[in-house]
């Protein structure tokens, strides 16, 4: 209990003016109880606004640190290909804040087409970006690197929107500025943190959880010999449940995605349109709740592309009447960006098994499917234990 | 490098200091208005008032809203640090189909022939996988 000089004395007494069970009596108890309420209903949202600022300040020097560890983690892998520190420095600081239009779609004839030319040109100026920044880095390496500069570019993007909105909040003092940010704060912290540990995936070159289409590509072409179909896209044929299945996959093991729409699209016109079906096995996002490596199907293209590869895929699919299915595997963003999970690359045979009856649905034997490992293929090869790519087409 | 970021997170010691240094202090006068509001209540020379019972409720909400702030402070301290998975390399052997697990060498992928026997047969092995190993946490129970 409270010391007995301190009742004796009477310190608590004189300093309310209260006798004991009194103090809802005091004068003094009731103007600091009025003035509690004054100072809360006048400065309760502005202080609460502060709370918030103070928790998007404090997110801003995690984004900013985030951001400026990828970025030293790229300077010292472009350094040891050739790369000059202080130059490689200057191309990254020119490669921050790069930026992509949208073409105009108030017109949307021929949208898809003016996305993919944007999207290309974009794709070409990064990888020159890296082939300043690493003059020695083979096509492998090169693609890795790009991967890195995409996290850092993202990153950097990240943390500028987050110190606008935080910025203008507090010039302006609108406290919805400072709200919708401080609200999806976690969100966006949990979405940065992922690109951060991706910068160690792709520096290291070891399969992220989005590699497991191309990784059940490479376990179905087995040795079979593979054949570049498309920019940066790998096709081998082999057979499986008496069929013809045409294996379709990114370039590896540099972390690539190629155009899996402009394979299959050739491989379809190749053969007069003669192919009873198209697989497709992608990485999907998982709903909270659902377990990580889930497998699941449906119908349609399972590709995760702005728009030109799905839509290549859908248009030879219906221009030919070839049905298209798709087997997902379920993950969340950090997984499917960081180092692959043990329970994703575990669902590989489970996946096999599947694409093995859903080719024997549909198709006589003889027929022609074709089977599409979607997604970035880095860590993973081409063929298992066997020679390098074969042609150019 | 991860565990380093997650470590710096955490709030800083002195606003860890200072959330402990005001929890402190609104428990003990939580504890103040509780027995003052008690010797009231308890008190034989007259009866006591609705204030006296206030008093108490009072104080037991500012003692429990003390205890909350001790608890946030220490789980924002003490939050389970995640580990580090270990990234490993899947071998398999071309001829029997033997696999070993062992950590990830950089420059390795997927489908490349390591030039390792099979401890099994002596075949070549390959690598047929690579991924991050986590230790496995106990099942929980799922809520739905």
């Amino acid at each position: 209990m409270l010391p007995s000089w301190l009742l004796e004395k009477g310190l608590l007494e004189g300093l309310t003016g209260a006798q004991a069970g009194d103090l809802g009596d005091s004068w003094l108890n009731w103007i600091i109880f009025m003035i509690m309420i004054a100072v809360l209903n006048i400065y309760g949202s502005k202080l609460q606004v502060q709370m918030w600022m103070n928790q998007i300040a404090r997110a801003l020097g995690q984004l900013q640190q985030l951001t400026r560890e990828a970025s030293d983690t790229f300077l010292q892998e472009a350094s040891k290909f050739g790369g000059d520190g202080e130059r490689v420095k200057k191309i990254l600081q020119e490669a921050k804040g790069f930026f992509t239009i949208s073409p105009v779609t108030l017109d949307p004839t021929g949208a898809i087409r003016r996305l993919e030319n944007i999207l290309d040109e974009a794709e070409d100026s990064l990888n020159r970006f890296v082939e300043r920044a690493a003059p020695k880095a083979d096509s492998v390496k090169r693609a890795n690197l790009r991967d890195q500069l995409e996290g850092v570019i993202v990153l950097d993007l990240i943390f500028r929107i987050v110190r606008h909105f935080y910025l203008l909040g507090r010039k302006t003092q609108n406290w919805i500025y400072i709200a919708q940010v401080q609200m999806q704060l976690p969100e966006i912290m949990r979405i940065a943190r992922a690109y951060w540990r991706s910068s160690t995936a792709f520096q290291k070159g070891v399969p992220v959880g989005d590699s497991i289409g191309p990784l059940i590509a490479l376990r179905l072409i087995g040795d079979a010999p593979v054949e570049e179909v498309a920019k940066n896209v790998v096709a081998a044929e082999v057979e499986l449940e008496d069929r013809r299945v045409i294996v379709v996959k990114a370039k590896g093991p540099g972390g690539e995605v190629g155009k899996p729409g402009e394979a299959i699209r050739r491989i379809v016109e190749s053969r007069g349109g003669k192919v009873a079906k198209i697989v497709m096995i992608d990485a999907a996002t998982k709903l909270e709740g659902e377990p990580t490596g889930e497998v699941a199907e449906g119908s349609g293209a399972a590709i995760g592309d702005p728009g030109p590869e799905k839509w290549k895929i859908e248009e030879v699919a219906s221009q030919y009447s070839i049905p298209v299915h798709s087997i997902v595997i379920k993950q969340d963003l950090l997984e499917a960006i960081t180092p692959m999970a043990q329970e994703i690359a575990e669902a590989v045979d489970k996946v096999i098994e599947r694409v093995r009856r859903t080719i024997r649905e549909g198709t006589k034997p003889g027929d022609v499917v074709i089977v599409a490992g979607i997604g970035n293929t880095v860590g993973v090869g081409n063929t298992l234990g066997r020679a390098e790519v074969m042609a150019v087409a | 490098m991860p565990e380093e970021r997650e470590a710096k997170e955490g709030p800083t010691l002195a606003a860890t200091a200072l959330m402990i240094v005001m929890s402190l202090g609104l428990a003990a006068f939580s504890l103040i208005i509780i027995y003052y509001g008690i010797r009231a209540a308890g008190s034989r020379t007259e009866t006591p008032g609705m204030d006296a019972w206030f008093q108490v409720l009072f104080g037991v909400t500012g003692l429990m809203l003390s205890l909350k702030m001790v608890y946030d402070v220490l789980r924002m301290k003490i939050s389970p640090e995640e580990e580090e998975p270990t990234i490993v390399s899947r071998l398999q052997c071309v001829d029997c189909g033997h696999w070993k697990e062992r950590e990830f060498r950089e420059g390795e992928y997927v489908g490349l022939k390591t030039g390792e026997a099979c401890p099994k047969c002596g075949g070549s092995m390959f690598v047929a996988a690579i991924y991050a190993k986590r230790p496995r946490k106990q099942a929980r129970r799922p809520l739905f």
